[in-house]
């Protein structure tokens, strides 16, 4: 009797303090009873597998936004004949064909799997209205080049290209694309160069096409420098974050475990997350290459002149909505520049309240004497 | 990013992997409980001994847990081949086990969603029901009726007949008529080569020729018989999470995927800690109040009962609160930082359609039904969204309509049609996921000007 009376006591001290505990910790006093069915993860996959690449190309638009100067003679844009010998994309044949080289980066530790890469044509301007792809499928649908990229690497993709019969300059454009891309602001590159040939003293003269997509007024900023990326080695230091489980399914780094209570759990514990589930890395080094590049945007030369159908670029202009139109850009060379000079003149064209419309790069080359129209 | 960080799951060779059983459980309970009682009772002079007895009883239990423990993370997975890559379609939603593993399943390339379940699964059927009278004919609307696959495959066929019909299926119309659609077969059909002969020899037959082939993919099977009660006892009651993983009615057949988390270890360990301190206050109060009494009496064992209780239960809350079983959860883990910088942010969701590109431990699982399986996967990589959205929802009014044209099955459009990818585009994904995950990044990289200026994005200040 005296024993049924001590278990029963023992049973009720423990439904007491078990009600007790819970009641400090918030929570119901019974027993917590699981979801009959368990819910789909709608989540995405967790950081330690997920994988993510940042397929990019030289893109001015991204490079402007960090206010990084820019050429419009795409480094990552080129055309070859078929066999592989170098053009200059501002002289070509009419009627002929040739090969679109856009190669295509990948700025992240991991791979880029199934990049699509899309190449279009545009007349020369600054900010064309066409697109129209340079390459079709046999089906007549636009042809996709499909990359994968290893991380920090590139791959090219090519495309046949055969010029329209009436020939002229044209403006090509690169884009990729991924599903899982950190940074679609980096993803289209334009090629857009004219070369001028001038003697000093006289004037180039070059009429470009330029559109306003939006549905108001844009109040177009020109500005002209002569930017031209210099080949030099940049070295990076590679930073390496660990990250450990920590409560919740958080994962923390090393800096933060000494001071969060997840960290101090695992202390005491010594059970939870013995080893790291993450390492996160960075190449560090940046700031040296935007400074340099910042520094190297220099205006033009003293004597040099770009007018806008004559007028001074610095004054701009206003396109209505969706208004086309075409531009007379005149390059005034100074009489006492030398032969053979080569002068890159980028004019970027920008809209207060839309940032980057487009631009190009005028090669002057003084003494040539071939004149574009 | 490379994976060289460690797993909690080690595979074991072939022939070394076994199936756990209770007998497994209760045969280390016995041995290391008769070798602990025998040293209490040595120790304390008494051959009849209650307070040995418990106490040799929860030593026997952690010795058992600690081999389930040891068996589930190092034991249960055959190892056939470490680091492969797989590319595949998703084939179901993802979901979170009991276990904190998250599992996931594709339909490997170059198979379409839609040319499986609809125009390859009608076509088995109506072969299997020609040859044999007593295997039902699919339905007239099979193809163009999600609804009308679904009922015939979960509720016209049985059991048996669903897994002769997914072994037609995977036999004699995915890869009997393409050789050239090949190259990812060995992750559903036996492949001595690829294999290698001890796994081979070490895995049950699955050609159709065979008596009773065991099929090594995964199809949406009959929901087994109840997990044992002890299973569900210590998912639902000791983790908090229900034993029953969601049902999904998937029609194709499939290889299964699990990033794995250490729920399963943690609750076990929080379980182990416990019965300790339940043993050793037990033990101690015991002995002692015996000593003082001289002799083991009732009201001892009522003490000593309650003090082990008391303790067991306080040392049960609080290894919740340092070793939460949750926290072992893949699907949970995040980053509680900010981004890589400029990172966009829009990142998408997980869906059935997804292109995805898998690394991981290819092994076989010797308990439910012996299948292969990547396990832990190590990488996952999107290769592409299928732009006609879930292909699952095709004929329910809320997807596209249905289309047997090019970039209309394999559903990833023009662009990138798994139904297009040959044994090279496939070797060459594998090729740089795999270099791209062997190593460490280089420390100090170098890089032309315009190649960085290019890649800017991936450089911080």
């Amino acid at each position: 009797m005296l024993l049924q009376l001590l278990l029963f006591l023992l049973l009720l001290l423990l439904w007491l303090l078990w009600t007790l505990v819970r009641l400090l910790l918030g929570k119901d006093w019974r027993p917590p009873k699981p979801a009959p069915v368990r819910c789909p993860c709608p989540d995405e996959l967790p950081p330690h597998v997920r994988r993510r690449p940042d397929p990019c190309l030289y893109s001015q638009h991204y490079l402007m936004e960090q206010g990084i100067p820019v050429t419009w003679n795409n480094p990552d844009i080129w055309l070859t004949e078929l066999d592989g010998t170098p053009v200059e994309s501002d002289n070509l044949q009419a009627g002929h064909t040739y090969v679109v080289n856009g190669r295509i980066w990948d700025a992240s530790f991991d791979a880029a799997l199934g990049v699509q890469v899309r190449c279009y044509r545009r007349s020369r301007g600054i900010n064309a209205a066409d697109f129209t792809p340079v390459e079709l499928n046999a089906d007549g649908t636009e042809r996709v080049v499909i990359l994968n990229i290893p991380p920090y690497s590139s791959r090219t993709a090519q495309f046949k290209w055969t010029t329209p019969p009436q020939g002229g300059h044209i403006c090509l454009r690169v884009e990729c694309a991924h599903p899982d891309d950190l940074n679609t602001a980096n993803n289209v590159g334009q090629e857009n160069t004219t070369v001028l040939g001038v003697a000093a003293g006289e004037r180039a003269r070059v009429v470009v096409r330029m559109f306003n997509p939006s549905r108001r007024r844009a109040a177009v900023r020109l500005q002209a420098d002569i930017y031209e990326p210099r080949e030099q080695e940049w070295e990076f230091r590679r930073r390496t974050q660990t990250f450990l489980l920590g409560h919740g399914g958080r994962l923390l780094s090393r800096e933060e475990k000494a001071t969060h209570l997840a960290g101090l759990r695992r202390w005491i514990t010594g059970t939870a997350g013995r080893f790291p589930r993450l390492q996160r890395h960075q190449y560090q080094g940046r700031g040296a290459l935007e400074e340099a590049q910042r520094k190297a945007a220099t205006p033009l030369p003293p004597g040099w002149r770009v007018t806008v159908d004559g007028k001074d670029l610095r004054e701009g202009l206003t396109l209505e909505p969706m208004e086309e139109r075409d531009l007379e850009i005149v390059v005034a060379v100074p009489g006492n520049v030398a032969p053979r000079t080569r002068v890159p003149i980028n004019i970027n064209a920008t809209d207060p309240g839309r940032g980057l419309l487009g631009g190009m790069t005028l090669i002057i080359s003084v003494g040539t004497g071939r004149h574009a129209e | 990013m490379p994976n060289n960080l460690p797993h909690f799951t080690t595979c074991a060779s072939p022939g070394a992997a076994y199936k756990y059983t209770a007998g497994d459980a209760i045969t280390t309970l016995m041995a290391v409980g008769l070798v602990a009682y025998i040293a209490l009772a040595i120790v304390t002079v008494s051959l009849l001994n209650l307070c040995a007895a418990i106490a040799a009883l929860c030593v026997g239990l952690i010795a058992a847990l600690d081999n389930l423990n040891y068996w589930f993370y190092n034991e249960r997975l055959m190892c056939i081949r470490p680091n492969r890559c797989a590319v595949g379609t998703v084939a179901g939603d993802p979901f979170d086990a009991c276990d904190g593993d998250r599992k996931i399943d594709i339909l490997i390339a170059p198979f379409g969603f839609r040319e499986v379940e609809r125009e390859m699964l009608e076509a088995s059927a109506t072969a299997l029901s020609a040859a044999n009278p007593g295997f039902p004919a699919p339905p007239p609307d099979f193809v163009n009726s999600r609804a009308s696959r679904l009922s015939y495959v979960f509720s016209t066929l049985n059991d048996a007949q669903r897994r002769r019909l997914y072994l037609d299926v995977v036999h004699n119309q995915m890869f009997a008529p393409y050789p050239n659609r090949r190259f990812q077969a060995h992750y559903y059909v036996r492949d001595r080569v690829v294999m290698g002969d001890p796994a081979y020899l070490n895995s049950p037959p699955d050609d159709l020729a065979s008596a009773d082939p065991n099929p090594m993919f995964r199809y949406e099977r009959e929901p087994g018989p109840p997990p044992p009660f002890i299973a569900e006892v210590f998912c639902e009651w000791l983790l908090g999470e229900p034993m029953e993983e969601p049902h999904e009615e998937r029609l194709v057949p499939y290889m299964h995927c699990e990033v794995e988390g250490n729920r399963f270890a943690r609750g076990i360990e929080n379980l182990k800690l416990t019965i300790f301190a339940f043993g050793a206050t037990w033990a101690t109060v015991c002995y002692l109040c015996s000593a003082a009494v001289g002799g083991l009496s009732l009201a001892c064992a009522a003490v000593a009962a309650v003090a082990a209780l008391f303790v067991a239960l306080i040392t049960w809350l609080l290894s919740k609160v340092f070793n939460d079983p949750n926290d072992g959860e893949a699907g949970a883990i995040s980053v509680g930082l900010p981004e890589v910088p400029d990172a966009d942010a829009r990142g998408s969701k997980d869906e059935v359609g997804d292109l995805v590109c898998v690394i991981g431990d290819w092994i076989m699982d010797v308990e439910h039904d012996v299948y292969f399986e990547m396990h832990p996967v190590k990488a996952w990589y999107r290769i592409a969204k299928d732009p006609r959205g879930d292909p699952r929802h095709d004929d329910d009014g809320t997807g596209p309509p249905h289309g047997h044209g090019h970039g209309q099955d394999g559903g990833h459009g023009h662009d990138l049609d798994v139904r297009d990818l040959t044994d090279k585009d496939v070797s060459e994904m594998c090729s740089v996921a795999t270099s791209a995950e062997a190593g460490d990044p280089e420390i100090t990289p170098k890089y032309g000007t315009t190649a960085a200026l290019s890649m800017m994005a991936g450089f911080v200040r």
